[in-house]
């Protein structure tokens, strides 16, 4: 037990430095929505600028100016220490300033890559500016010896943790009891309410990114004389960091900090254990332990991390349909042919290397561009493939092109493993999942001497039919036979990921990626589609590293570090993460390629600077130009495309011939009412339903009976269950009671499942893919049509009057077209019953006459509709059966006359004048 | 020190090349080693008359790029040198083709088929992470390679490998100086890699079996900043030497928590040049703790001064206290000397394997007093391309400075 204790105290130096981190990490997400991977550079700032000051110098990273300031004399701590904390501190505004208050409209996972940015800005300066060699400072807490157990315990450990505890504790406090806290909550849970309630939201985030630089230069302060100071020694510590976040959920000082202690303490005490317990791993311990508890805590409690009521801009960029795929393959093919027999030498190993990480950036605009599953580990992956292909030629002699593919498919198998927490959590914890996966992978199997010997492990070199496309043979290097081969694999999983995006299957993924839940809606099988999207991007990262394997003949986990793979990330994202072209460029850019050995030989900017260039153009891409350095190409191109084709270009979106119609013509009086239809039997029926959200019941048993060709109206107070209803309707919700569709029992099926029985979907705010046009994004729906037969694309155009946009965008569009697009998604899949959530939300009365119209035409075509609306005008005069809901039970039912009449509605309505009016106008 | 060079790489988040930065491997500059100001005589003028012959030299980064570009920069100043005070490479002037690496294989491998296609008669390099992929590029062309140190067992055994520092060195001197106090196991320290573990492993331990030493491996995982509970663990499972490899800011992290833990028993590690900030944030300074090098740690000995001003007069900007330029010195020159023994040799790779195969007597290294080179094969039974079997032991003080080095 003593030996317990005793390791369970060595592993408090470790666990305090988490903890501070983690402090940093929810500080900043807390205030401005950023997961800031850049946290441990900053950290290292304060950490640097003190020790110079102990030293009697004042750094200074900007290049150009002196290195350092000569200030006389060798500080003390106190005066060190503040002035460390003041700069950091400003720094934290300077980055706010210039990096994320611009950035405040992009969705996280934007801002986390921002912060990417700023990591590689500052290491590159540290490195630059600084060097490698590690800097030292003298202790600053007590060095008492304690024996515990016979063993030596210093104190220092013990009070550095006490120390961060109380800082902690003192800011929770202070966000907790001060004015300033609250209005840094208020700020956190809806900027726009911060804003409707009179505080700037800016100058809080300003106040706390400087907070955080300020806690993060404490923490390095402290970190310092434990840890010898180098450009990246903090940034491997922000992963424990992250899960020490993630466990207290990005949102509460405290426990982030206690997780991190504790983070240490169990490393440690797993250090005595593997003592005792010989079946633990010789390698990668700690890094598995942190896996397995992100891991645990994500995918067992799949909460979403606090989000913020943000106007956010669409995601990513958009994923641009290849227009032709016969041309540009060509095109490209012919100058990759061209640049293999034209360079030679150093320029040819740059190609090859370009060329090979074009191939991974792929596999990311795949995983990432395509389905929106931010991936941090798609190099480990292709390090998988590597790893597999050294054993499958060296050991087991497998040939050429066997070997690339087995070790692909393997790499294939484990991403699917990587993808599968992505079941489970959305958006960024996945890319703390995959980063923290990359980092375990990393250390427990390609640096494990258990697996790979001292110099790496060998790769036989690939030969097909007498074909020698080894990549050196004698000092024939590098080859062009081998160029060939690259390009050749390049060119085929490029016209393949185009295919791909012009598939269903892309279409299901771009659906995904812009929002879950009406993929699901729509009958996307949400699940399926994302380990698909993780099974391809594998294998391409795979075929990659099977490339880099054979162009080094030799893998060690150098080539396939965790950095590399965040820095190809970074690399991916600013030439355009969600296009082949933005996948080539990224090779071209990134890690060896062309672009920096240009940079090197014309601009004499060593690789040191690359990092800092790189960082650099992250960040400006980020705020100019969220599709990457190819965007602004293929929106020339798309503008020129549109110009050239009048018939898309001709009908004005409101006033075409199908569209809703304008002023002229049309009385203003509305939709006109008609005799109610009585309707066939019982289509959708459910009894007894109960959604329980904690201790609210938001739906109390609720009966419903929607009969066969009519449309059913379901109204209610704002907050009185109506989306619930419609939730737990088609399985977004989870409730108790049944519901039975054409008298299949759907109970406890999941959403798509659902809709597959030909339940069809809308979502309120029509949740579109922006970036798909109008026809793909009703295909999307098609899905839904399993066992039957859709309607065609061009029926339900037709019918919904959407022909002649057809082609466009869906992002261009009026809001009433928009509207209808989602109900043509739904209406595609063939559905019995169309559940619609507010389809004339944001239309005004003209437009939402020519909805009621169009909803008129759907029902008479055979489909029964149940609809929620706030135009109490549109709902009384299209609807043929009407509920009214109230705290969650049902309070009316029946014709509209009869709930025109009904006291018990507008009493329900009372306090609430308008809407009262609404109901009897 | 190439047990080191990996570190480095794994800790760099970075692009390619500036992976590079960080590869020190044996660890930056010292302080406590940085050689006077004095310039002193560099003797006769002896200037290479005969036609130009070309040597190569590898580096992990271009001259001029912080403390990895000193291997390059040393290695040029080294040629001038040679070509005006040693009659060049037997009377020929010395035709220097260098290239960089950036750190990674495929680039590596570039260089070397760069160099064996320009002609050079050999490929000499300090310390280098990417010795295999070169070593693999040079293979077939008759081009001898020129290593400080390496842990690749192929090129240590090969007769176009020319090793001159012995891995095995640390091993043995390690067991010896455990003997010696009386100690009975030894706990070896390395990062947590294949390339760093993987040696140790192979060589070390069946040595320390074979002499009845118990020998414990402690790898530490660069994702844990404070190794004291793996540190622990090995003094409980018997430990009472430490055998310390890595990077200087490794190797002080690692003393620093021997220190806290009360150890006293003897300290070994490869690292020879310490930080005076380092130095200092240990409480107990470096007292007690033995370097293994083939660099000298006392600031008077002879040769730290030649080398000064060797850098001085026909380099710029150089770091003299910076390792990877000692080294790289240390390499070439002795690859210089040692084929100038046989009169006429260097102007084939041919010719300089063979004279140095046939070495008519033992060169005496630079900056490593006492340690010889000799590459008839017969250093170190088996490996025959290791040139030296021996290393300089040096007690440190608390400054780190050397009192008295040992050869072991």
């Amino acid at each position: 037990m003593d030996q317990h204790i005793v390791f369970l105290l060595f592993g408090l130096a470790n666990g305090a430095i988490y903890a501070a981190l983690a402090m940093t990490l929810v500080v900043t997400y807390r205030s401005s929505g950023v997961i800031n991977f850049s946290s441990g550079t900053l950290a290292l700032l304060g950490a640097y600028t003190y020790a110079f000051l102990r030293r009697g110098e004042l750094l200074v990273p900007i290049p150009g100016l002196p290195k350092t300031v000569d200030i006389g004399t060798e500080l003390g701590f106190l005066p060190a220490a503040a002035i460390s904390v003041a700069i950091c501190a400003v720094t934290g505004l300077l980055i706010h300033l210039l990096v994320f208050r611009p950035l405040r409209a992009v969705p996280p996972v934007g801002k986390a890559v921002a912060s990417i940015g700023v990591m590689l800005v500052l290491s590159g300066l540290f490195t630059i500016r600084i060097g490698v060699d590690g800097v030292q400072t003298m202790p600053i807490l007590p060095v008492d010896s304690w024996k515990i157990g016979g063993v030596n315990v210093t104190s220092d450990r013990v009070w550095f943790a006490l120390i961060i505890l109380a800082i902690a504790a003192a800011l929770a406090a202070a966000y907790t009891f001060t004015r300033f806290g609250l209005l840094t909550r208020a700020a956190a849970n809806s900027e726009k309410g911060a804003y409707v309630s009179g505080i700037k939201p800016d100058r809080i985030a300003a106040a706390n990114w400087m907070i955080s630089g300020a806690v993060a230069a404490i923490a390095g302060i402290l970190i310092a004389p434990i840890l010898p100071l180098t450009p990246n020694s903090f940034t491997l510590l922000i992963v424990p960091a992250l899960a020490a976040a993630v466990v207290a959920g990005f949102d509460r000082i405290l426990p982030a900090v206690v997780a991190g202690i504790a983070i240490g303490m169990i490393q440690s005490d797993l250090t005595y254990l593997a003592g005792t317990w010989t079946w633990l791993p010789t390698s990668g311990r700690s890094e598995l332990v942190v896996l397995l508890l992100i891991l645990f805590v994500l995918v067992a409690r799949a909460k979403p991390l606090p989000s913020r009521g943000l106007n956010l801009r669409p995601s990513l960029g958009r994923a641009p349909r290849p227009q032709s795929i016969a041309l540009p393959t060509l095109i490209s093919s012919a100058a990759g042919v061209a640049a293999v027999f034209v360079f030679s030498g150093d320029w040819l190993v740059a190609l090859i290397t370009s060329l090979i990480f074009a191939i991974i950036a792929l596999s990311l605009v795949v995983v990432t561009g395509y389905a929106g599953q931010v991936s941090f580990a798609q190099l480990t992956l292709a390090g998988v493939a590597g790893f597999s292909l050294a054993t499958l030629t060296d050991s087991w002699g497998v040939p050429f092109p066997l070997a690339p593919l087995a070790a692909a498919l393997i790499a294939s198998v484990v991403g699917v493993v990587v993808g599968l927490p992505a079941l489970r959590v959305r958006g960024l914890p996945v890319a703390i999942v995959t980063l923290a996966t990359a980092v375990a992978l990393e250390a427990f199997w390609f640096a494990n001497s258990d697996y790979v010997g001292s110099s790496g492990k060998d790769v036989v070199g690939p030969e097909l039919f007498g074909l020698d496309l080894r990549s050196r043979v004698g000092l024939d290097y590098p080859r062009v036979q081998f160029a060939l081969l690259v390009l050749t694999i390049l060119v085929l999983v490029g016209v393949g990921v185009a295919k791909l995006r012009m598939s269903r299957l892309g279409s299901q993924m771009l659906a995904v990626r812009a929002n879950e839940r009406s993929a699901a809606g729509a009958g996307v099988a949400v699940v399926r589609v994302k380990l698909i999207a993780f099974a391809i991007g594998s294998f391409i990262a795979g075929l990659g590293g099977s490339m880099l394997a054979y162009f080094q003949g030799n893998v060690t986990f150098v080539s396939f570090s965790t950095f590399i793979g965040l820095t190809l990330f970074a690399t991916a994202y600013l030439a355009g993460i969600t296009s082949i072209s933005g996948g080539v460029a990224a090779g071209l850019i990134g890690v060896g390629g062309m672009v920096p050995l240009v940079l090197n030989e014309v601009g004499g900017l060593g690789g040191e600077w690359f990092a800092v260039i790189a960082g650099l153009g992250l960040i400006l891409t980020l705020i100019g130009n969220p599709e990457g350095v190819v965007g602004p190409i293929h929106e020339r191109l798309q503008k020129r495309r549109r110009d050239k084709a009048p018939v898309v270009a001709a009908p004005a979106p409101l006033d075409g011939d199908g569209g809703p119609p304008d002023n002229k013509g049309v009385a203003v009086g509305g939709l006109t009412a008609r005799e109610p239809v009585v309707g066939g039997d019982v289509v959708l029926e459910a009894r007894d339903l109960v959604v329980r959200y904690g201790g609210v019941v938001a739906v109390d048993g609720v009966d419903l009976d929607v009969r066969a060709g009519t449309i059913v109206g379901l109204i209610g107070p704002n907050g009185a269950g109506k989306t619930t209803l419609l939730d737990a309707l088609s399985g977004f919700a989870p409730s108790t009671g049944s519901v039975r569709l054409d008298g299949n029992d759907l109970t406890g099926r999941a959403p798509h499942q659902r809709v597959r029985h030909a339940l069809g979907r809308t979502f309120q705010h029509a949740e579109l893919y922006e970036d798909l046009s109008v026809t793909e994004n009703v295909v999307v729906g098609a899905a839904a049509a399993v066992g039957r037969s859709p309607r065609t694309v061009t029926e339900t155009l037709e019918l919904l009057g959407l022909a002649d946009v057809a082609d466009l965008p869906v992002a261009e569009l009026s809001q009433g077209r928009r509207q209808v697009v989602s109900v043509a998604r739904a209406l595609i899949g063939n559905p019995r019953v169309l559940l619609l959530d507010e389809p004339a939300g944001g239309l005004d009365s003209r437009e939402s006459q020519w909805l009621g119209e169009r909803l008129r035409d759907i029902r008479d075509s055979g489909v029964t509709i149940l609809l929620i609306d706030h135009d109490m005008h549109l709902v009384l005069n299209l609807c043929d059966d009407i509920y009214v809901l109230n705290f969650g039970e049902v309070i009316a039912h029946g014709t509209p006359s009869a709930i025109r009449a009904d006291s018990r509605v507008a009493e329900a309505y009372l306090g609430s004048a308008h809407a009262e009016q609404e109901v009897v106008s | 020190m190439k047990l080191t060079t990996r570190y480095g790489r794994m800790a760099v988040l970075t692009i390619g090349v500036s992976v590079a930065l960080t590869l020190a491997g044996c660890g930056g500059s010292s302080d406590a080693g940085d050689s006077g100001t004095a310039d002193v005589d560099l003797g006769t003028v002896n200037k290479a008359t005969g036609a130009p012959v070309k040597v190569g030299f590898i580096g992990d980064a271009e001259a001029g790029s912080g403390a990895l570009g000193n291997a390059i920069a040393a290695a040029e100043a080294s040629t001038e040198y040679a070509n005006e005070y040693l009659g060049g490479l037997g009377g020929n002037k010395i035709e220097l083709v260098t290239c960089s690496t950036e750190a990674t294989p495929a680039t590596a491998t570039a260089c070397a088929v760069k160099l064996a296609k320009a002609g050079v008669v050999a490929v000499t390099t300090g310390v280098t992470g990417q010795d295999h992929a070169i070593f693999e590029a040079l293979k077939g062309t008759g081009v001898p390679f020129i290593v400080s140190l390496t842990a690749d067992a192929e090129i240590m055994g090969s007769p176009t490998g020319f090793v001159f520092q012995n891995p095995l060195a640390i091993a043995t001197a390690s067991a010896a100086l455990i003997k010696k106090n009386g100690a009975k196991t030894g706990g070896f320290i390395v990062v947590d890699a294949p390339a760093a573990t993987g040696p140790v492993e192979a060589l070390t331990k069946p040595l320390f079996k074979a002499q009845g030493l118990g020998f414990e491996m402690v790898p530490l995982s660069l994702q844990v900043a404070d190794p004291t509970s793996a540190i622990q663990q090995s003094i409980n499972n018997g430990s009472d030497a430490f055998t310390i490899l890595g990077d200087n800011a490794f190797v002080t992290r690692a003393i620093k928590s021997l220190n806290q833990l009360g150890f006293t028993g003897p300290m070994i590690t490869n690292i020879s040049a310490f930080q005076k900030d380092q130095i200092d944030s240990l409480p107990n300074g470096l007292k007690g703790v033995t370097t293994m090098s083939s660099i000298t740690r006392i600031p008077e000995r002879e040769g730290l001064s030649e080398f000064a001003t060797i850098m001085k007069k026909f380099g710029k900007d150089i770091d003299t206290g910076a390792d990877s330029g000692q080294v790289a010195y240390q390499t070439f020159l002795g690859f210089v000397e040692s084929v100038n023994l046989t009169p006429g040799a260097g102007t084939s790779a041919k010719d300089v394997i063979a004279a140095m195969k046939h070495m008519p007597k033992a060169v005496p290294m630079r900056l490593a007093p006492g340690l010889t080179l000799n590459c008839d094969g017969k250093a170190v039974a088996v490996l025959q391309g290791v040139c030296n079997a021996r290393t300089i032991a040096a007690t440190l003080n608390a400054k780190g400075f050397a009192t008295t080095e040992a050869l072991l």
